[in-house]
């Protein structure tokens, strides 16, 4: 494509195709921060490389060499954490689901004054009754301007120095919303405050204008979203004002709408294999946590014990109630471990065991919430317990998430009183287990996309929960979707007895 | 009979001297590896109940120093190894000088004791 913006990160790990070139810089911010976050990666695998050579050589330099290992493996972590990259990566996705969304619409309705005007009104315009859509081909004497509602259109031409006037005065202000009087002395009607973009490109200039035909001033996110529908709009109606033949059009887009869904797959690989990343070297961190913490607490027990046996009364309640305890922090030190352990290892899980042990590592957050565990009749009829071969770690932080997750939409819930209800049933090849909670659920425009990466509702969501669960159920040799539902929020993981960890 | 205890954390080793003691044990308790090859070339001891990470040296250093006075026989039946760290390089390792490995923290902890003090290895 003679158009084409081709970004190519800098370096060959990772390349990222992009034709619009409002996006390039946060791409390159994107890149960037991907490119950084690998090679921190790269380089803690390579010191572990070397540590671990030194661990074998060497039985007395083990701890020092764990210690500093591990110190050096915390600040890495918390560079990696960094907010930052989230954040642009979850403005990146929220711009590229609405640029799918907007290709789409062109692919179907590939003529720019029809496909605006099916968009007034829904979606990014819904606040629009009226779009001005004005163009001036460089080079030209004259300007088109296109009144459009949408059931109608109109199309007058103007002269290219009042074109120029009102796109200079949009671009000089600065601002994305005007009140009627800025284009009082033009042609251009308007009514009441309106929203304006003026944008140049290699061989149009365009000036979009929407408004509601009120005074009332535009609300911040409505702003938001027309800036949003115009950074990708314009662009595609300059490439679609040089495509010579319809089926053409059809096919760049096309092109462009592939590219788009490579570049989410290609985000998506990277999440699940930074998550199996992230996984491992917390697992590694909190080994050594473990560790350090469990000879101490054994100690507090044995001689717990030893003073339970020496006393009577008041003062051997006491030291039952230490060792007792020390039972529980070694319980939940051995929880978290299950929740960062190795993710390829197979062993037999105990479901039910499993549910609860999560249960007890998300105290704080679902002590409020009652629980319930059902278990079909026919598994109970057998007196299995519930166990499936696979891997207890990925299988312990999808239960970790869907739990905290309900917990955190009911926490302000008082009526009716927050409950999560999981069900467990089996077939001769699969178990069945059902999460579900009597919160607010997930309003059904939204069902198809809280699996997306970055989809949240949290304010400091992540938004990666929910597509990683996802992702590592699939992982299991099972799967898992959301159901429809009106009385809260209801999850179903199916998942083979034996599981493959692929 | 008499035990060598090898611990470098205070209150797990003095623990599991009392509650060996109870038992009528005689037991030496040492703090590093060095100071349990001095006490293993000085005195004979029933059982070593040896820690895996120790301070100075691990606990299979302190098994290879022992056998210049222990044969492989003394050695697999009187090393009993503890450990919070146990790995299937661990394991192997004990397996190579025949010896048992216990996981610490102890779930049950008068088996354990039971374990140490009795001769015959289970």
């Amino acid at each position: 494509m003679e158009d084409s913006r081709l970004n190519k990160s800098k370096t060959s790990k990772l390349k990222v195709y992009s034709d619009f070139e409002l996006n390039s810089s946060q791409l390159y911010q994107l890149v960037d921060h991907i490119n950084k976050a690998e090679i921190s990666l790269t380089q803690i695998s390579n010191d572990k490389v070397r540590i671990k050579s030194l661990v074998d050589n060497s039985s007395s330099d083990i701890f020092k060499a764990n210690l500093d290992f591990h110190l050096r493996l915390h600040s890495e972590l918390a560079t990696l954490k960094s907010k930052s990259w989230f954040s642009l990566l979850k403005n990146k996705r929220k711009s590229e689901s609405k640029s799918l969304e907007i290709l789409k619409g062109l692919k179907d309705n590939p003529n720019i004054n029809s496909f605006l005007k099916s968009q007034i009104g829904i979606s990014s315009l819904d606040m629009i009754s009226q779009l001005h859509f004005v163009t001036h081909k460089k080079g030209e004497v004259t300007a088109y301007h296109n009144s459009l509602q949408s059931d109608q259109q109109h199309q007058m031409k103007i002269s290219v120095e009042e074109f120029n006037d009102i796109f200079n005065s949009i671009r000089k202000s600065k601002q994305s919303t005007f009140a009627e009087s800025f284009l009082k002395s033009h042609q251009i009607k308007l009514v009441g405050t309106c929203l304006a973009k003026a944008a140049s490109f290699k061989s149009h200039n365009f000036i979009l204008i929407g408004t509601r035909n009120e005074f009332i001033p535009f609300a911040k996110n409505e702003i938001e979203r027309f800036n949003i529908f115009s950074q990708i709009t314009l662009p595609l109606f300059d490439m679609m004002l040089q495509t010579k033949t319809e089926s053409q059009l059809v096919q760049k887009l096309k092109e462009i709408l592939n590219q788009i869904e490579s570049n989410s797959l290609n985000l998506k690989k990277i999440h699940s294999e930074y998550h199996v990343q992230r996984v491992s070297l917390l697992g590694e961190l909190l080994n050594t946590l473990r560790h350090e913490l469990s000879n101490p607490l054994f100690g507090i027990q044995l001689s717990a014990n030893l003073l339970a046996e020496e006393f009577q009364g008041d003062d051997k309640e006491l030291a039952e109630q230490i060792q007792e305890a020390v039972n529980k922090s070694l319980k939940i030190l051995n929880g978290f471990s299950k929740l960062y352990g190795p993710m390829d290892q197979v062993q037999n899980v105990s479901v039910i065991s499993l549910i609860n042990e999560v249960f007890t590592l998300t105290k704080s957050e679902t002590k409020m919430l009652e629980r319930e565990i059902n278990v079909s009749p026919n598994l109970m009829e057998e007196n299995a317990a519930v166990e499936i071969t696979t891997n207890s770690t990925s299988l312990s932080q999808i239960f970790f998430n869907l739990i905290l997750n309900s917990s955190q939409a009911m926490q302000d819930q008082t009526d009716p009183k927050p409950k999560i209800t999981i069900s467990l049933e089996r077939d001769l090849t699969d178990i069945k287990i059902i999460f579900s909670d009597n919160g607010p659920g997930i309003p059904v425009q939204n069902i198809d996309e809280i699996f997306d990466s970055f989809y949240t509702t949290k304010e400091t969501g992540t938004g990666l929960g929910l597509p990683i669960c996802r992702s590592l159920v699939r992982k299991l040799g099972g799967d898992m979707w959301c159901v429809k539902n009106d009385k809260g929020a209801q999850f179903v993981l199916v998942l083979p007895h034996e599981g493959l960890v692929s | 009979m008499k035990v060598l205890l090898v611990e470098d954390e205070i209150l797990i080793q003095k623990s599991l001297k009392m509650l060996m003691e109870k038992r009528g044990a005689e037991v030496v308790a040492v703090s590093s590896g060095k100071d349990a090859i001095l006490e293993i070339k000085q005195q004979e001891f029933d059982r070593i109940v040896c820690d895996l990470m120790l301070t100075d040296i691990s606990g299979f250093d302190v098994i290879e120093e022992s056998k210049s006075k222990l044969s492989t026989e003394e050695i697999s039946s009187k090393f009993i190894i503890i450990t919070a760290y146990s790995s299937s390089q661990v394991i192997e390792k004990a397996n190579n000088y025949g010896c048992k490995v216990l996981n610490k923290p102890f779930e049950n902890i008068n088996e354990v004791i039971e374990i140490f003090l009795t001769n015959e290895r289970t």
